[in-house]
This record gives structure tokens, sequence and C-alpha cells, in this order.
């Protein structure tokens, strides 16, 4: 994917464009909001990754220019400002994502690439499949080698939204946020334990597995 | 910098308040006197003209018209006397009136000026200085003279002399054969035999007794409504004593000048009375008024020097003090309570900076410490081992998730998130975090089970519900590993809810009850635990910023117990 990153910290940028590289990426760094505008509006990049307060023009800022002029390009802010009230003024103005500083380079990558990959696919197909796995949106339920597999409301969810990600890594936070709405970080593993209990029932005695764990990032759902 | 005691007086609000208040309270007090006064006096002295202008019109009418029946201007006392005396025997009428001419012409030549202008008025009047007809006169002399200024010795015989002529001649005759001049004074003299003549000032003069000064006019002032003001002689034609009288004047067609209207009486002086009364009330007015405005001024005054004084007592770093409050609830005690809680507000927050600095001196410091040693060691390793490198990130992580808890906590504190408070169902929360929940619990081996009641709403952050409750649910978690149940109950109290989460662990000791949401504290065997020490710091923010209230009993194991209000 081709991704700007608009950063002034130069060591921030150059660590997460180093790790972005490594995963495959094509980068571009600029270090002020005008530039980072002009940048955007240009070139053609698959995911804009913009720090909220940059010299110049501050990431929301340029936001609201993107969208105005009607450039969708997918969005992701990076911002020291965490409150929920931060995150839903970067919403408003038009990002698609919204991480808060400090974060782990796991979670920018694993953020990029599903904003990356949402523009490419239509994400409403009424069945998504991952190898035998299937899943009926319409009668949200979810068949395996043709087996009914019984499901909880919340493991629905949770594996529909895996699924809708497949092949890319899901972070932890991203369920906690997208899926459940918790804006911070509970103490216990709840993610882990509703994962486990999804494994239990998606599985559990198929010699292939589907879920599977990324060391120190989160999970990814792939044949 | 400045303080009360530096300010001039005239830049003090109290005592701009002080001014204007006396200022007001006389301006309306004075006016309502002058107004009454004013009107008072007006009413009085527009009766007091109106019945004199309505005297001189009728006297007018009556000296214009001839066939005036002048019986009836006669008492009750003439008119018996007149009719009761059949055996008065004849008068040589004459011979007194000559007598009594000559009387009055030696008078005009004695030396004593105010009678001998007494005297010509008479003559004059006589028509003896004109055409001396005494048919003519007869009737004048009569009524003029009346029992008045005749000699004593005439009077008798005058009397009955003119009680025959009257009852020979016609009246109506006898009046349509007088002067003008005698009319009036025939007039003037009934008014004054009227009831109350003794306020009624009649005086009729000519030029030349205007200049002999046989009335004294001193100092005739035009007062208002038209009239004269004049004090008469004492000896004047029809009284013995000074008067002073308030007059309308009124030219008659011979040239002479009749002055009729009221002595000064009572009704008059119940003017200037009133007046008195007036200007007192103005002047006792300003005393009160200035009384007021200093009593008011020097207690708002002295009220706001209280208040600035221990305002600037307590910038000067004396924060303990507290602004009094009385007993009479007024708007500086309103005032003095907001500063008062405003400044607890202060000193706590003070308080809880000193503690939050105290407390991340202590609990940063000793695991950056840590980590800093960790790190310093790596650097001894040529290639260190990839377990030690994440065990630091770990270090990093706890570090930083205690710093962002501070500052929600403190974010919370602040209340500014009272700005996004909408309505929500506090039931659909609870069984979302319920929902969330159950299988963590199940993992542990203890039930998850909640009593909810129908849905009721609840104004505030969802969000943080949501946190305060996976908090709570956390804590048993943690210091409740055992229970083999965690409850939540939800429990309707009148207008207020009441919200348990129980657990089945060994509580906490019952000193440290009150201590549970304080930033940083542990239970002391609980220091090993891994955690921020702020779970419940969070917990109370939550509920102080939504107005519930946060409890903690030991109730075979450790209750949490939020009481919220219900708002619709």
């Amino acid at each position: 994917m081709n991704i700007l990153i608009a950063e002034d910290d130069l060591e921030v940028s150059s660590y997460v464009a180093k790790g972005l590289r490594e995963a495959g990426h094509s980068v571009q760094v600029v270090d002020d909001g005008d530039t980072a505008l002009i940048e955007a509006s240009h070139g053609s990049f698959d995911v804009l990754v913009l720090d909220r307060m940059l010299p110049g023009l501050d990431g929301l800022s340029i936001v609201k220019a993107l969208r105005a002029t009607g450039n969708t390009s997918p969005v992701l802010i990076v911002s020291a400002l965490g409150e929920v009230d931060h995150r839903v003024e970067g919403l408003r103005a038009g990002s698609d994502d919204y991480l808060t500083k400090p974060f782990a380079f796991s979670e920018v990558l694993a953020r990029v690439e599903a904003l990356g990959r949402r523009r490419n696919t239509t994400s409403d197909a009424p069945t998504l499949q991952v190898a035998d796995l299937k899943l009926d949106r319409l009668a949200r339920c979810a068949h395996r080698g043709g087996l009914l597999i019984d499901l909880l409301p919340r493991e629905y969810a949770l594996l529909e939204y895996l699924m809708d990600h497949t092949g890319q890594v899901v972070t932890r936070t991203m369920l906690l946020e997208k899926l459940w709405g918790l804006n911070f970080d509970p103490q216990t593993n709840i993610v882990d334990v509703h994962i486990s209990r999804l494994r239990q029932k998606i599985d559990k005695g198929y010699d292939k597995a589907l879920i599977h764990t990324v060391r120190g990032m989160g999970y990814v759902i792939r044949d | 910098m400045s303080s009360a005691t530096e300010l001039p007086l005239y830049r003090s609000s109290s005592f701009q308040l002080a001014i204007l208040l006396t200022l007001v309270i006389w301006g309306i007090s004075a006016s309502i006197a002058i107004a009454v006064v004013a009107l008072t006096e007006r009413t009085l002295l527009n009766r007091v003209s109106q019945s004199i202008d309505d005297e001189v019109s009728a006297l007018i009418d009556v000296t214009r018209n001839d066939d005036i029946e002048l019986w009836d201007w006669f008492d009750e006392d003439i008119q018996r006397m007149l009719i009761d005396t059949e055996s008065l025997h004849a008068l040589e009428p004459e011979a007194h009136l000559t007598a009594y001419i000559s009387d009055l012409r030696d008078i005009v030549a004695s030396p004593d000026a105010t009678a001998s202008a007494d005297a010509n008025a008479r003559l004059y009047l006589l028509g003896v200085d004109g055409d001396f007809e005494p048919a003519r006169w007869f009737g004048e002399l009569y009524i003029a003279l009346l029992f008045e200024e005749v000699p004593d010795e005439l009077r008798e015989d005058l009397s009955d002399t003119v009680e025959r002529q009257l009852r020979r001649l016609p009246v109506g005759k006898r009046w349509a054969t007088m002067t003008p001049s005698a009319r009036l004074q025939i007039l003037v003299d009934a008014l004054l035999r009227e009831p109350y003549a003794d306020e009624r000032c009649v005086v009729v003069l000519d030029n030349r007794t205007a200049a002999d000064s046989t009335v004294l006019l001193d100092n005739p002032v035009v007062s208002r409504n038209g009239f004269f003001v004049l004090e008469l002689a004492p000896h004047s034609v029809l009284e013995a004593r000074q008067r002073r009288c308030w007059v309308r004047q009124l030219s008659l067609p011979d040239n002479r000048v009749l002055l009729i209207g009221r002595v000064e009486t009572e009704l008059v002086d119940a003017v200037q009375t009133i007046r008195r009364w007036r200007n007192m009330a103005i002047v006792v007015s300003l005393l009160i008024a200035i009384a007021l405005g200093a009593l008011l001024g020097r207690r708002i005054f002295a009220r706001l020097h209280d208040i600035n004084a221990l305002t600037a007592e307590i910038r000067a770093g004396n924060l303990e003090r507290r602004l009094r409050v009385s007993e009479r609830r007024d708007d500086f005690d309103t005032l003095s309570e907001n500063i008062n809680a405003m400044l607890d507000q202060i000193t706590q927050l003070m308080d809880g900076v000193k503690q939050v600095s105290d407390n991340i001196a202590h609990d940063l410091r000793t695991p950056l410490t840590r980590l800093r040693n960790r790190i310093e060691q790596l650097t001894l390793v040529d290639s260190p081992r990839r377990e030690d490198v994440v065990v630091l990130a770990e270090q990093a992580d706890g570090v930083l998730a205690t710093f962002t808890a501070l500052l929600r906590i403190a974010q919370l504190e602040r209340g500014s998130r009272r700005r996004h408070f909408i309505s929500f169902d506090m039931v659909a929360v609870l069984r979302e975090v319920v929902d969330l929940y159950d299988v963590v619990f199940a993992e542990h081996g203890t039930v998850l089970s909640a009593t909810l009641p129908d849905p009721f709403t609840v104004h505030g952050d969802r969000d943080l519900w949501m946190q305060a409750f996976t908090n709570l649910l956390e804590n048993c978690l943690k210091y409740a590993p055992d229970s083999t149940a965690v409850t939540i109950t939800v429990t309707a109290i009148g207008q207020r809810w009441r919200i348990d989460v129980r657990d089945q662990g060994p509580g906490v000791p019952d000193h440290a009850l009150g201590q549970l949401t304080e930033r940083f504290y542990r239970v002391n065997a609980d220091r090993t635990l891994p955690g921020t020490g702020l779970g419940l710091a969070l917990v109370a923010a939550v509920c102080q910023l939504h107005d519930a209230e946060l409890t903690f009993i030991n109730d075979g194991g450790l209750i949490a117990r939020i009481t919220i209000k219900n708002t619709v």
C-alpha cells in the first residue's frame, strides 16, 4: 500500500515508516501540515497517517480540507489527545480511525492495513467465508463444514468482525474499541477470554485452526 | 497589590450606594411632602377663593338689581323688631340727622386722621357732600349706621324714627332709589351680620380714603390665586382690632374699589401650618435618608470589607480561613458560602494535586527507576535477550497506564465532561458489562449474575459508567478470586437506584473502607498484586461527577454500593 505519514516528531515518523516498509508498504513522510495537505491532494495514497498537532495546518484541518474537496482517502489520526471527546472530534472531522499516543507499532500497522483494505473491498457482502467456515449475515449464523455452529450474539459479532478483516491482524484494542465500545484498557484479558471461547466453537475438533494468535499484536482469521 | 483598605472612599461601591440611597429616599419623601402640601393648599385656597368669588358676583348682581327685596337682607331680629314696633312714637329724623352729620363733621375736623377718614366716608356715603336728600338716604343711613356708629344718645331715637319710616316706606321703593354704593354698603353690613362674619373682610375704598390711609394697606402683596394680603387698621370702619386679610380687589363703576375677602383665619393659618410641616418633613426626611443611607452603606461596606480582608488573607496563603456566614441568609451570605465552597474545592484540589504529585513521585518513580535499572543492565550485554526487552516494554506500558488513569481522574474531577452528558439506559450498560465479563468470571470458576430491573434512565456519560463497572468487576476478579459468585443487584430506593456489586471475598479491614477510593491506596496485603491502585479512585471520580454516592460495605465479602438519582 501507498502510505503518507505526516508527523513532526522525526523519531516517531522514522520508527513508524521503518516498520511499515518492513511490512511491505511504500511510505512517504512529511513533517508539516501544509506539505501534508499538498501531498495528500496530489498523490494517490491508500492510507494517510496524520498527527493531530502538526506545524502549519493541524491534522483535523487537513482531513476537513480533503473531505471538502471530495478526497475520500482513509485517514488515521494519531494524537496525544486521547480522551473520548477528542476521539469523537477527530471522527466528526472526517477521519476514519483515531489512535492515541503512545502506541505500539503493531497497533498502527493493524489499523493502517484495516483502513487500506476497507477501501478496496465492499464489506457488506451477505456472506463471508474463510476456508470451510461460512458466515451468513442475513440469518446471523455460521457453518463450518456444513455444520451449524451455535453462537451467542456476542460471539457472532466477534466472529463477524474477524471475518470482515480476514487475513488481517486485529489488535485487542481494536476489538475493545470498535466491537464493544470500550475506550479504555481493562486490566484483565477479556479479549483473550472471548477469543478462546470462540475458538472452542470454531476450531475445536477441526484439523485446521482458523483463528491464529499473532504474538505481541492480536488475532487473525485466515485460511 | 490593592486591598480594601487602600481604596479611596469615593470609589467604594457601598459608599456610592449609600449616597444614592440617601438621595433616592430623600427625593421620594420630599416629593411626596411637597405634592401633598401643594395639593392641600391648592384645594383650600381654591375653596376660599371660590366662595369669595361667589360672594362678589352675588353682590354685583344684587347691587345692579333694582327689584331686590331688601327685606330678605335683614336678619330675623331686625325683621321682628320692625314688625313689633307699632307703638313707636313720631320722630324728627331731620333733627337727629343734622346732629349726626355735624357730629361726623367734627370728627372729620379732628386731628385723628383715621377717625377723620372714617367719618368722611360716612358723610360721603350719606351723600352729604353731594345731593343731600334725606328721603333718599334714609334707608342707607339705617342700614349703614345701624346700632353701631351712631352716638348712644341718638341711637334710640334714630332707631325709632327709622323703624317708623321703614314701616311707612315700601322697602322695594327705597332700594330702588339708593345709589349703588349705598346698596353695596347695605349688603356689606348684611354680610357682616351673618354667621362667621368675623371671618369676613369687606372694605370699600375710594381714591381719597385710600390716600388718607383710612384703610391701612400694609405692604399689600399679591398672593397666589389673585389675592391681596393686607393689614386692616384696628379701628377701621367695621372692626376694632387689626386684622390680616386676604382680599380680592374689585373696581366699582364710580371709581371706587371694593376689597372683599377673608380674614386670615384658621383656614389660612392651616396653609401656613401645612407649609411649616412640609419644610420640616423635607429636613427630617433628609436626616432620616442620610441615617438610612449611612446605615445600609456601612453594613454593605463592612461585609465587603470583611470579604476583601479575608480573601486577601487567604490569598496570602492562609487557606484554612473561611468567611463568616450569618443567620440572615442574605445575598452576602450566599456569596460567602459560594466563596467558602470554592475555597473548599480549591483546598481539596490543591490537596489532590499535592497528593498526586506525592503519589506520582512514589508510585511512578519506583517503576521508572526499576525500568531504568533494567535498561542499564541490558546496556552491559552485547545482545540482549528478547524476553528481557519484552519485560521492559511491559513495564513501560504499566507506567503509561498509571499515567493515563491519573490524567483521566484529574479530568473527571474538573467536571468539564458534564457538557457531554446524555440520557441513557443504565440497565443496558450493566447488561453489556455483565455480558462481556461473565465468560471472564467463568474462567475463574465464578458465576457472575445480575438482578436487573426494568430500564431506567440516567443523565451522564455512558462510557465512564462502563469503565466504572468494569473496574468494580475487575477488582472482584483481582481481590476476591475465590468467590463462587459475584452478583450485581439493582434496587429502587425512592427516587434513587442502588446498584450493589457483591463478591464473596475476604472483604477489607474496616479501617480501610474509607480509604479504598484514595489514589494509589492499596490494602497492605495487596501491594504485591499488579494494578495501578487507581481503579476505585476512578470509580469514585465517576460517581462524584454524576452526583452519585459510592460506599463500601463488609458483609460476607465486599459490597461496592453506588446510589444514583433517577433522572428522566
